[in-house]
């Protein structure tokens, strides 16, 4: 077979631009630490998250320096927090988010970022984050989970450090 | 009985006597207050005896506004087959009030049939268009007849009783919600509610269910509207999972808290109402699909209406309809209409092979040219291909490089674990 040099040219280009793909997607998850939403969260049950040991009132839990937890739960049509009171992590921390359904199956997205993450009853979506800039973010509910779907949103605010009240941190 | 008397009061000549007597007066404010107010059929104005027939709108029941300064009358609401109707049909102010006529849909007027003596009402005889209104003060007592001249045929008639008495008892309670159970008030419209305070006053225990069936779900408060004598207990019974009783506003001294931790079913609180006015409530999860609701304490002024009138929307207008319809049906039509149309053009004509002593001289050949250079395979530089592909790479290269890195990692907060 007689492959002209042009079209030879242009195969190994098309090769070299596949393996340019595969290297990102490499360099995401080691060099620039994107991760996946799994299933390490664990269970709880379905009706009642709260009641399981796995999973604590909903609010913001302080678990080491700079880090915190927050726990979320999710129902028709709200977060708790994040809804009725906004979720106040500090600017630069580490926070880890639990995010349990009490009802049906919705969504949690961090409006304009890479957070995003299906909450099905019975299960903790887990997923952690670093919140560097202060600034406020909206969350939707992105899971069709009924009549008022459309108006389940909720705020997180990331308050500069000297401003973050410790007080609104739970007892953990 | 009582319906004879009611006829009497409003006929003109009743009326005329009950503004000279006090006893007619007493059957007018028996009227008023009575059930009976609602029967009057205004000499058969709303039925088939008079011009244009039976007004469906119109059940029966006189819209009781009295004591109130301004009252609106929609021209054109939904009713009577179309939106051919005024809403409410029949309504009874007190001398002085100002109405207002509001259009909500196209080509109404309003015409006279008859009003009391020596009143001097004029209607708006013009024909106008939605948007349009006009406002009349009413001094005369006596009953006004009205209708739209376009849309007399389908009962597009109303009426107007002014009279004194009712609505002015000293310490009752309107229910006068505001715009709390429609879509101007946050989490909109409230399904359940349908115009209608249920009255339960005089009763010393009433029970509130909290997540009934309504609102899209489990998300109502039943009753929505209630109204309570002071001092009633009122008893919420939770009997669907995650609400709660946060109160919107209340009597100025009045300091009720509802109950705003979420409960479930199983659950109950009770409060006890002392001061008259109204207190509005929601549940503070379904806000958003309308569970709210109010409670009046106080007696209702006579012959209470029971909260305002409804909203009126047009959500699907007949003429649109029907034009679209006509266009849908046009289009479907139009290739019938063309084939019709040109049924008389010639078909197109068989290809002619050229074949010997077969009609028609053939398709000429082109002559064949002959190369002016041969060039091997490797010889030939494909230079306008080759600039193709390389532009294709650069677009490809380009949305890569903006997708990864710009939208994706450039979208700041990424899941670490």
């Amino acid at each position: 077979m007689e492959i002209h040099r042009f079209e030879k040219l242009w195969l190994v280009a098309s090769l070299l631009l596949i393996a340019g793909f595969v290297a990102t997607i490499v360099y995401g998850a080691v060099g620039a630490g994107v991760a996946m939403v799994d299933n390490s969260g664990g269970q709880v049950a379905a009706s009642d998250p709260t009641a399981s040991s796995d999973f604590r009132d909903p609010g913001v839990y302080q678990t080491g320096d700079g880090e915190y937890d927050v726990y979320v739960v999710a129902r028709q049509f709200s977060f708790t927090p994040g809804s009725g009171t906004p979720i106040r992590v500090p600017e630069g921390s580490e926070v880890t988010f639990h995010i349990a359904s009490r009802d049906v199956t919705h969504g949690f997205n961090v409006v304009g970022t890479n957070l995003n993450t299906m909450v099905i009853p019975g299960q903790v979506a887990q997923l952690t984050v670093e919140f560097d800039d202060a600034r406020s973010y909206h969350v939707a509910c992105n899971e069709y989970c009924g009549a008022a779907h459309h108006d389940m949103t909720g705020t997180i605010e990331v308050v500069p450090a000297e401003d973050f009240d410790e007080s609104e941190v739970a007892e953990a | 009985m009582r319906d004879a008397i009611a006829d009497e009061t409003y006929s003109r000549r009743g009326v005329l006597r009950a503004t000279a007597g006090t006893a007619a007066a007493a059957a007018l404010g028996s009227a008023a207050t009575g059930s009976a107010a609602g029967q009057t059929d205004f000499d058969g104005w709303f039925t088939d005896d008079a011009p244009g027939g039976t007004t469906d709108n119109y059940d029966g029941e006189v819209v009781d506004r009295t004591g109130e300064d301004e009252v609106t009358v929609t021209v054109g609401a939904d009713g009577n087959g179309g939106t051919f109707a005024f809403e409410p049909a029949a309504v009874r102010i007190s001398p002085g009030t100002t109405v207002t006529f509001e259009w909500v849909s196209d080509t109404h007027n309003v015409a006279v049939e008859s009003q009391p003596d020596d009143a001097g009402w004029e209607g708006h005889d013009p024909i106008e268009n939605s948007g349009f209104s006009f406002s009349s003060t009413f001094e005369t007592l006596g009953v006004y007849k009205y209708y739209c001249d376009p849309h007399l045929s389908v009962g597009m008639k109303g009426a107007i009783v002014v009279a004194e008495g009712g609505g002015e008892q000293e310490d009752a309670v309107p229910a006068e919600y505001g715009d709390w159970f429609t879509d101007d008030a946050p989490g909109g419209a409230v399904d359940n509610y349908d115009g209608e305070t249920v009255d339960r006053t005089g009763e010393d225990e009433v029970t509130v269910t909290v997540g009934a069936d309504g609102n899209g779900g489990t998300f109502a408060f039943d009753p929505p509207a209630l109204r309570v004598s002071p001092g009633t207990t009122v008893t919420f019974e939770w009997v669907s999972d995650t609400h709660n009783v946060v109160v919107e506003s209340q009597p100025e001294d009045a300091a009720w808290e509802g109950h705003e931790p979420i409960e479930n079913t199983g659950f109950s609180f009770s409060a006890t109402l002392d001061t008259r006015g109204v207190y509005k409530y929601y549940c503070e999860p379904h806000l958003s699909v309308g569970m709210k609701a109010a409670i009046v304490v106080g007696p209702a002024p006579a012959e209470d209406g029971g909260g305002g009138p409804a909203g009126t929307t047009t959500p699907f207008s007949p003429l649109l309809g029907t034009v679209f319809a006509g266009a849908v049906a046009a289009a479907m039509l139009l290739p019938v209409l063309a084939g019709y149309y040109r049924r008389d053009q010639p078909e197109t004509p068989e290809y002619d092979d050229g074949v010997e002593g077969e009609p028609g001289a053939g398709t000429q050949e082109a002559p064949v040219e002959e190369p002016v250079e041969e060039l091997d395979h490797d010889e030939y530089d494909p230079m306008g291909t080759a600039a193709l592909v390389a532009v294709y790479f650069l677009i490809l290269v380009a949305m890569w490089v903006f997708m990864y890195f710009v939208e994706f990692l450039g979208n700041e907060l990424t899941v670490i674990g």
